[in-house]
């Protein structure tokens, strides 16, 4: 059987409150390939973000398997990233500086993470933002100028080759 | 109470229930903090792969700092109320006391030595309100300004 990049099988997620039972996701299995963009929709509360989770490693599922090119996936995933619908940016930190931080969590050596972070922000049209801003500005201001996609849209992730 | 025998047992004793009265202050602050740690910050965190050491430096310290700031202030306040009563004992007849502020007044107190007490009371509000200045209001700042969580 071929190898697939990301690969559900059978999954299902309960959610339990006291002794209460909730299904979330019911034996939901897919699979997706390299080069393929894939689309959830549904309405709220039917499990979308629950299946990015788990997808990225951040939540087991109840029981079912991740799969990662044929490895099943232990932890969070590191090729696997989430963009939320609350952005998630750390607020104490410039935009430059949360750049440079997910830099740094790749181990990119201090001197290499400015160049780099100042390279990013520039090729998604946020140069000039990079000067002291914050995120709460960058929130407020980017929309106004036309560099804010995706607004009022949930959760997307990004599985990176 | 065996802390009373030791030389300097009673300053330590007096600093320990100081201590004992005012950790709750900060534990329960930090609780709340900890508990308001927007979930998707604490998610991106681990997706990026900050290591044990960069999640504490970059999320979690900065984000229960305003906690800790307020918990701090709101137990050095009720340590001053209890370095009075902490700061001298009546122990087995005796009446025992540290050597600091709070026995001042308490001593003067009961010896009627107003003065003294007026003095020493007057101390203290100097104190309380030159530490309020000094250190609570920009440490107080300094957790608005920059570790708000939106
Ligand atoms: N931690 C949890 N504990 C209990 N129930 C939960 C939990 N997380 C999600 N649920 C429930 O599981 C269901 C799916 O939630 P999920 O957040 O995955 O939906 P969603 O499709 O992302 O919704 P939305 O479009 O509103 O973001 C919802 O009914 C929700 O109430
Ligand atoms: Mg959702």
């Amino acid at each position: 059987m071929a190898e697939h990049l990301l690969e559900l099988r059978n999954v299902s997620q309960v959610y339990r409150s006291g002794d209460r039972e909730f299904l979330a996701l019911k034996d939901v299995s897919l699979a997706l390939d390299e080069g393929e963009f894939l689309v959830l929709l549904g309405p709220s509360g039917c499990g979308k973000s629950t299946l990015l989770r788990i997808a990225t490693g951040l939540q087991r599922p109840t029981s079912g398997e991740v799969l990662y090119r044929g490895e099943p996936v232990r932890g969070v995933n590191p090729r696997a990233t989430i963009v939320f619908q609350t952005f998630a940016l750390f607020p104490w930190l410039t935009v430059l500086e949360n750049v440079e931080v997910a830099l740094a969590a790749r181990d990119v050596p201090p001197a290499e993470r400015r160049r780099r972070a100042l390279e990013i922000l520039d090729r998604v049209g946020l140069d000039g933002f990079e000067g002291g801003l914050s995120p709460g500005a960058l929130r407020r201001d980017a929309p106004k100028s036309g560099v804010c996609p995706g607004h009022g849209g949930g959760a997307g992730a990004f599985m990176l080759g | 109470m065996g802390l009373v025998h030791l030389p300097g047992g009673l300053n330590l004793a007096a600093v320990l229930l100081m201590l004992t009265g005012s950790q709750w202050y900060i534990l329960f602050n930090t609780i709340a903090g900890a508990r308001a740690i927007p979930q998707d910050l604490k998610y991106t965190a681990r997706l990026m792969g900050l290591s044990r050491w960069q999640r504490w430096r970059i999320l979690y310290f900065p984000a229960l700092f305003p906690y800790l700031v307020t918990g701090a202030i709101t137990a050095s306040g009720g340590a001053w109320n209890a370095s009075i009563v902490a700061e001298h004992v009546v122990f087995g007849g005796r009446t025992l006391y540290t050597v600091g502020l709070g026995a001042i007044i308490a001593r003067a107190t009961e010896e009627g030595h107003y003065p003294l007490l007026f003095a020493a009371t007057l101390t203290m509000i100097t104190l309380v309100v030159a530490i309020n200045r000094l250190l609570w209001r920009r440490l107080y700042r300094v957790a608005e300004e920059r570790f708000k969580l939106e």
